[in-house]
């Protein structure tokens, strides 16, 4: 029998140079629900993704449970390659995942065709960051952790990434993203926040 | 496993060609062996035999050049983070990093050296131990350096710093290749014998150590 995906952090604190740099977080979130981290810059959002991708050190209870294969990460880094074109990356990754999905279908999906043979070095900062998603889109893993997926999107990428997550969400996944950004960005009813202080 | 360490090496190999770097190390090597005779002055060059020592001190700083950016760029763009949060096996992205580093700081020079060797000095009956010393010496350097190069990552005065580790651990190897390739009586090779036994330990350890310390070095 399947596990039900969940996630349950306890008292998590994460130390730096011995300064703690958030407070004792304890939340919830379960199958088919996001969680938003907000909070101002430097209040340890990236910080809190990290403990949970298992990248940092923290004291407290990280559980996952139920979780399928690897955790999809985006981050502020991007790893790409200036010099490496956008075929030879998409190529690379699904080889890398060792992905049924077809380079075909994801050209399509984020409407790639006229930069495909173009160098990553001439992409504007939104598309270089569209192109992360590429890594999300082909491996079949249920959670997602997004740090500032929005950040240097237009609108028309704003609203692929929404639908991606949506249907990431209906798919009985999970989202954890952070964004500094006021008010409501995605109309998903199952949707806790968490306020860093 | 097998197929994921070509995916990588292929992809490590292609970055190495188009980012020039690698080209770099080579160029460097043969700089450094043609800057030799010229300080020497040809007629003392040829008296000295020192062509040998010429090689083995262009190929330790051809190799020091290059161990900088074995992880760097990976580190530097987050691709090393991709590889660890998507759980992709690190020994085979150190195994192919490795391997790759070798192919275009390591492979060259051997192919090259016992040619210079012979150019410089006029000798030609040493290069069949120059040749053998070589290969073996090479991999022994990009295998030592990679938990360095990698120890280094985070730190902001990596240049200097990871000169200065690296060498004490370069210098049995040199001496034991420089040894080697003046071997006269050629029946006994003990030192080939050693650096085969440096090598095959080696090769096991220092990648196991890389991981360890890429795993940490992310944190």
């Amino acid at each position: 029998m399947k596990k039900k995906l969940s996630l349950t952090v306890t008292k998590l604190t994460c130390k730096r140079n011995s300064i703690s740099i958030f407070n004792p977080l304890s939340f919830k979130v379960s199958e088919g629900q996001m969680l938003i981290i907000k909070g101002k810059n430097g209040r340890g959002k990236t910080t809190l993704i990290h403990c949970l991708a298992g990248l940092l050190s923290y004291q407290g209870l990280v559980k996952w449970k139920g979780v399928e294969g690897k955790i999809g990460y985006i981050g502020h880094k991007f790893g790409l390659k200036e010099y490496e074109t956008v075929y030879d990356f998409i190529k690379f990754w699904k080889a890398v995942y060792d992905s049924k999905v077809s380079i075909d279908e994801v050209v399509e999906f984020f409407s790639l065709f006229n930069v495909l043979f173009s160098p990553i070095a001439f992409l504007s900062f939104g598309q270089k960051k569209k192109l992360t998603f590429v890594r999300l889109y082909f491996f079949n893993n249920n959670v997602w952790l997004l740090d500032e997926p929005f950040s240097g999107m237009d609108d028309n990428n704003r609203e692929l990434i929404v639908n991606m997550i949506e249907s990431h969400i209906s798919n009985k996944g999970m989202v954890v993203l952070s964004t500094h950004e006021k008010g409501r960005i995605l109309n998903i009813k199952n949707t806790k926040e968490l306020v860093i202080e | 496993m097998n197929n994921l360490f070509y995916i990588i090496l292929k992809k490590d190999f292609k970055d190495n060609l188009l980012s020039n770097k690698a080209w770099f190390t080579i160029s460097f090597f043969l700089l450094c062996l043609i800057i030799f005779p010229l300080a020497f002055g040809s007629s003392q060059y040829l008296e000295l035999n020192v062509s040998i020592s010429a090689i083995w001190i262009s190929t330790l700083f051809a190799n020091l050049i290059a161990l900088d950016h074995m992880y760097k760029e990976d580190y530097n763009d987050g691709t090393l983070l991709y590889y660890i949060v998507n759980k992709v096996p690190l020994v085979i992205v150190v195994y192919a990093k490795c391997l790759s580093h070798w192919l275009f700081s390591g492979l060259p020079i051997i192919l090259i050296a016992p040619l210079c060797s012979y150019i410089f000095s006029g000798y030609s009956e040493n290069n069949l131990n120059l040749f053998i010393s070589l290969i073996l010496a090479t991999p022994i350097f990009t295998l030592i350096g990679s938990p360095i190069a990698a120890l280094m990552l985070g730190s902001s005065l990596r240049g200097a710093a990871l000169t200065f580790i690296t060498l004490p651990f370069y210098l049995p190897i040199i001496i034991f290749g420089v040894m080697g390739t003046n071997i006269n009586n050629s029946n006994i090779n003990a030192e080939f014998y050693l650096l085969l036994a440096i090598l095959s330990i080696g090769i096991i350890f220092f990648p196991m150590i890389t991981v360890k310390i890429l795993k940490s070095i992310i944190n």
